[in-house]
């Protein structure tokens, strides 16, 4: 289990590169991250929601209520120009990062 | 589907988050938990496991509650209403409800806020005004019992007293009536007044008076003495009493300086007394001169103030009438000396000086007091509406027997405290405003103005205004809290119920007047814009662009005389025509739109004056310079010279004056034949009329003479001639250029009143942009006031109206439908309010006919303008919540009760 500092440190980038690509919900947000992470990494609700709605108050990602065919409304979170621009910055941090345990202990991330 | 909302909300409520929110939240975890449940059911849970599963990440997790805690704001509940109980003594309730109300206050910043800034504006505002008010209008003047000195001067029936009186007339009423004590006559001594020694030159304001002067003000001078009776008579010695400001700063405060001598234009004078510190009349004047008049003059200048002392027991009216019939008996003994209509008049000297601006402060409070009404109506809606919010709560207090007035009397401290802070904010607001209104004050438009300060019917003023202030504002929700309805208040759904309805209707009667307040404000400011505007276009009657005019006030003994004078003159004007930029220079004795020199005139054949009219020496190429149009005859030339022919040069208005549609060429005429010019004068041309005064006044009949014929009496007047440059561009980089020919002319002459004509045309309209620029400030605070209280309404309507707006968006309403509905509902609002403003406004702008030019008071251009812009601000104010309404979640808002 990842530690629960570094687990923190993360889950904004996490949601901003899921939602990066089309609207998604929270049910679909926590899944995929436990999917694509192979089970190292479970976002319950506690840290879940609360993070979404952290985002979305400070304009990274924005709501929206969708009803589809056949189905009841949720509420979709898609990312925001804002959004994109700390995506990326956040990616660059995160790369610098690996780069640098690397160069010092020896962690290659690829 | 499980129903998972009911624990979801359980869970919640701790949390106390606005339902609209909740529900949202419940909805969302609704869908997760659901996907869960199903998740484990096709994983093989049976339906029980898979329930409390899928439910306990959410109901049993303390961490997500506390994490949702920092994020979501928390519904703030309104504090409880009720102070503690009654302590039986009147000043501790008191005390108990004022702690009550800060606290409560304290706990709704952004209520406070809004509420304490609009009453700043408006309290700060009228307080600024009233200030000025009190210093102009109301505060004695600076003398002892002041409101015993009059002024006596030239009245005509129709017309404003005022007007000075000439020494004859000075002399017969001081020693004909029987209302005075005493009686003076002052006169500025001019602006070429100097003082001087080997080293220095300075510039200083100088009083010529009579001595009685003393006596009628009853000021003696700190130092030293009066003037003594031998010293008021013709021929006496020449003495002076100086100004404590100018003994300070140029004599050094030197106490032997009683007995010496100073040089006074040149002179030799004696210095006898020093004024006391802060003795000021008509400003603060450096040096004051006996007036030697001769008791028998018979000098028909109107050039004296004359003020007197009034008897005890004695009134300014009866003074009048006694006045009149003087002049009766004037009028028989010296029947030239009058005009047809003539009387004199008397007039509490404050009264008579401040008249010129009483008329436009009292519209100006008149004004302000309107913003202070907008917005104490914008409190009292915010107040119905915070009201609303706590109706159940005051429903039940009232209900378990809580005494209504125990309650009005809280909601009045609450109204009083807010009002209070509001009033603090507004005085600084004022003292700030005020610092600001002395900058961009026009010299000369307001009497006083060197008096306006805060004093102590001031700071009354504004603690009554935000005292009364408070009171008005609570009385809405005051006088609602008497007729609440308990039973209906206290079912579910209150706004439904009379109680909802009532305080509807009031909060929507306050919008109608606010709008209707700021049409009325607006209005005024437009008819405003108007009168400057049509200020700006009037043609002065010469080309303004361009034109470079100052003076070099020669004195002393090089230019004692009009040849020595004329001949600085011919050599200045060489040095400036040749100097690169300037195309052609003249003189004139005045230029226009700066002050005015009248000469009583006569044509030949007639044996009594028949008026007085502007004089005016100039050079030849003064009409070239000015751009001004020779309409029949000619020009003056070179050989317009001392030993030629007198002539002269008249203008339409004389023409017309004079010879009513005859012809005025080769007619004759002596202007100052009496004391300064015997010649008679052959009129060889006419010339277009120019504005003298103001724009707004009809250019007066003026003759011009040549400078080169100059009577030797006319060396003070030419003096103050001013040199006027025609130049290719911006006339004021000349500046340095005309500086050093004058200094290359002679060393000891200054360059004074360097200007460009657009700066004078620019000064003269500058009390119109001032009433401009104040009311337009007004209405522009009444005009955002007004928009913020309906904003505020519909906000409110329509968080009201959720529900209503959920059920029909859920029928099938679409957006621009619900758009469409709340827009009208305001628009409605502001509608009325535009037509009752309106009418209020034709009634109202009336009092502003004496401030316009060229506009009447209800112009219906400014009307319909205006109209249009409350609609415009209207619609606008009503936009953003009817946007929002369209916004709203039909199922969120049906849930939502």
């Amino acid at each position: 289990m990842l530690d629960r500092e570094v687990k923190r440190g993360s889950t904004e980038v996490l949601i901003l590169a899921l939602v990066q690509d089309r609207p998604r919900h929270g049910y679909e947000i926590a899944k995929l991250i436990e999917q694509r992470s192979e089970g190292v990494l479970q976002f319950h609700a506690a840290s879940l929601y609360p993070l979404l709605y952290r985002l979305e108050k400070r304009g990274l990602i924005s709501g929206r209520w969708i009803e589809k065919a056949g189905q009841r409304r949720r509420r979709y979170y898609k990312l925001s120009v804002a959004g994109q621009k700390v995506l990326a910055e956040q990616r660059k941090t995160w790369k610098d990062f690996f780069t640098a345990l690397d160069r010092v202990a020896g962690i290659n991330p690829a | 589907m499980p129903n998972w909302d009911d624990a979801i909300r359980e869970r919640l409520a701790e949390l106390r988050l606005e339902p609209v929110r909740e529900s949202e939240i419940v909805e969302e975890w609704s869908e997760h938990i659901n996907d869960r449940y199903e998740e484990l059911l096709a994983g093989g849970a049976t339906e029980n496991e898979a329930l409390s599963s899928a439910l306990v990440e959410f109901t049993e997790n303390d961490e997500l509650i506390r994490e949702l805690r920092q994020t979501e704001r928390v519904v703030r509940r309104e504090p409880p209403l009720l102070a503690p109980a009654s302590t039986g003594n009147m000043a501790a309730d008191f005390w108990q409800d004022f702690r009550y109300a800060l606290r409560t206050i304290g706990k709704a910043p952004a209520f406070t806020g809004i509420c304490v800034l609009a009453l700043a504006l408006g309290i700060g505002a009228n307080t600024a005004i009233f200030t000025v008010v009190n210093a102009v209008l109301l505060r004695p003047l600076p003398y002892p019992e002041s409101e015993k000195l009059v002024e006596l001067g030239r009245a005509f029936p129709g017309s404003e007293f005022g007007g000075n009186l000439s020494e004859p007339k000075f002399v017969f009423l001081r020693d004909h009536n029987q209302s005075f004590e005493n009686l003076t006559a002052t006169q500025e001594m001019g602006s070429n007044t100097y003082v001087s020694d080997d080293t220095q030159t300075d510039f200083v304001q100088g009083m010529i008076v009579s001595a009685d002067f003393f006596r009628v003000m009853s000021i003696a001078p700190a130092r030293g003495r009066a003037f003594t009776a031998n010293e008021d008579s013709p021929g006496g010695d020449r003495v002076v009493i100086l100004g404590d400001s100018l003994w300070r700063r140029r004599f050094g405060s030197d106490d032997t300086i009683i007995g010496k001598t100073i040089a006074l234009n040149g002179n030799a004078f004696m210095v006898v007394g020093i004024m006391p510190l802060g003795f000021e009349y008509y400003g603060a004047q450096d040096v004051f001169v006996p007036m030697q008049m001769n008791p028998a003059s018979k000098n028909e200048g109107h050039n004296w103030t004359v003020i007197g002392r009034l008897r005890p027991g004695l009134s300014a009216e009866q003074a009048q009438s006694e006045a009149a019939l003087l002049f009766e008996k004037f009028r028989s003994i010296y029947p030239q000396q009058v005009q047809r209509n003539e009387t004199f008049g008397a007039r509490t000297w404050r009264i008579n000086m401040t008249g010129s601006v009483r008329e436009l402060l009292w519209i100006l409070l008149g004004a302000v007091s309107l913003v202070l009404l907008i917005a104490c109506a914008n409190v009292a809606n915010l107040q119905l509406t915070r009201a609303a919010a706590r109706q159940k709560e005051i429903a039940i207090r009232m209900a378990i027997g809580g005494g209504s007035w125990r309650l009005i009397r809280q909601l009045l401290t609450e109204g009083l405290v807010l009002a209070l802070i509001g009033g603090s904010g507004g005085l600084l607001l004022a003292i700030w405003g005020l610092n600001a209104m002395r900058q961009l004050l026009p010299d000369g438009l307001i009497p006083r103005v060197e008096e306006v300060s805060l004093d102590w019917r001031v700071l009354i003023f504004c603690l009554a205004a935000s005292l009364l202030t408070g009171l008005v504002f609570s009385l809405a929700p005051a006088w609602h809290l008497l007729r609440v309805d308990l039973n209906g208040a206290l079912k579910e759904g209150t706004n439904k119920t009379g109680a909802g309805v009532t305080r509807g209707r009031l909060r929507n009667v306050l919008v109608v007047v606010e709008v209707a307040l700021a049409l009325a404000l607006t209005v005024s400011a437009g008819l405003m814009l108007r009168t400057f505007a049509n200020l700006r276009g009037v043609e002065p009657g010469f080309a303004t662009q361009n034109l470079l005019g100052f003076e070099i006030s020669p004195r002393g003994k090089s230019y004692d005389t009009v040849t020595k004078i004329n001949g600085l003159y011919l050599r200045g004007l060489e040095r400036f025509r040749n100097l690169p930029g300037v195309e052609a220079v003249a003189i004139t004795s005045k230029l226009p739109l700066d002050a005015q020199f009248n000469l009583p005139y006569r044509l030949r054949g007639q044996n009594q004056f028949a008026g007085a009219v502007q004089y005016r020496l100039i050079t030849p190429d003064y009409f070239r310079v000015m751009k001004m149009a020779i309409r029949k005859g000619r020009q003056f030339d070179a050989s317009d010279s001392r030993s030629s022919e007198a002539v002269a040069i008249v203008n339409e208005a004389f023409a017309k004056r004079s010879f009513a549609g005859g012809e005025a060429l080769d007619q004759q005429l002596c202007i100052g034949c009496d004391k300064f010019d015997p010649a008679m004068r052959r009129i060889v041309g006419v010339v277009n009329d120019t504005k003298q005064q103001s724009l707004s006044d009809i250019s007066p009949a003026t003759v011009f003479v040549p400078l080169a014929q100059a009577a030797d009496g006319m060396s003070g007047i030419l003096r103050q001639a001013s040199f006027v440059c025609r130049t290719t561009g911006d006339p004021l980089l000349l500046g340095t250029a005309i500086r050093s020919e004058v200094h290359a002319l002679d060393p000891s002459l200054p360059v004074r009143n360097l200007h460009s004509m657009d700066q004078l045309v620019g000064r003269s309209i500058a009390p119109q942009r001032f009433n401009f620029s104040l009311l337009s400030l007004f209405s522009g605070l009444g005009l955002l006031l007004a928009a913020v209280g309906i904003y505020a309404v519909m906000a409110y309507n329509v968080s009201q109206r959720t529900h209503e707006i959920g059920l029909r968006m859920a029928l099938g309403a679409q957006g621009h439908q619900v758009l469409g509905l709340v827009l009208k509902q305001g628009m409605r609002l502001g509608l009325t309010g535009v037509v009752l403003g309106l009418v209020t406004s034709y009634a109202a702008t009336r009092l502003l006919k004496n401030l316009l030019f060229g506009v009447s008071a209800t112009d219906p251009v400014t009307l319909a303008a205006v109209a249009l812009l409350l609609i415009g601000a209207t619609l606008l104010a009503c936009y953003f919540p009817a946007r929002r309404a369209t916004r709203v979640d039909p199922l969120v808002a049906l849930r939502h009760e």
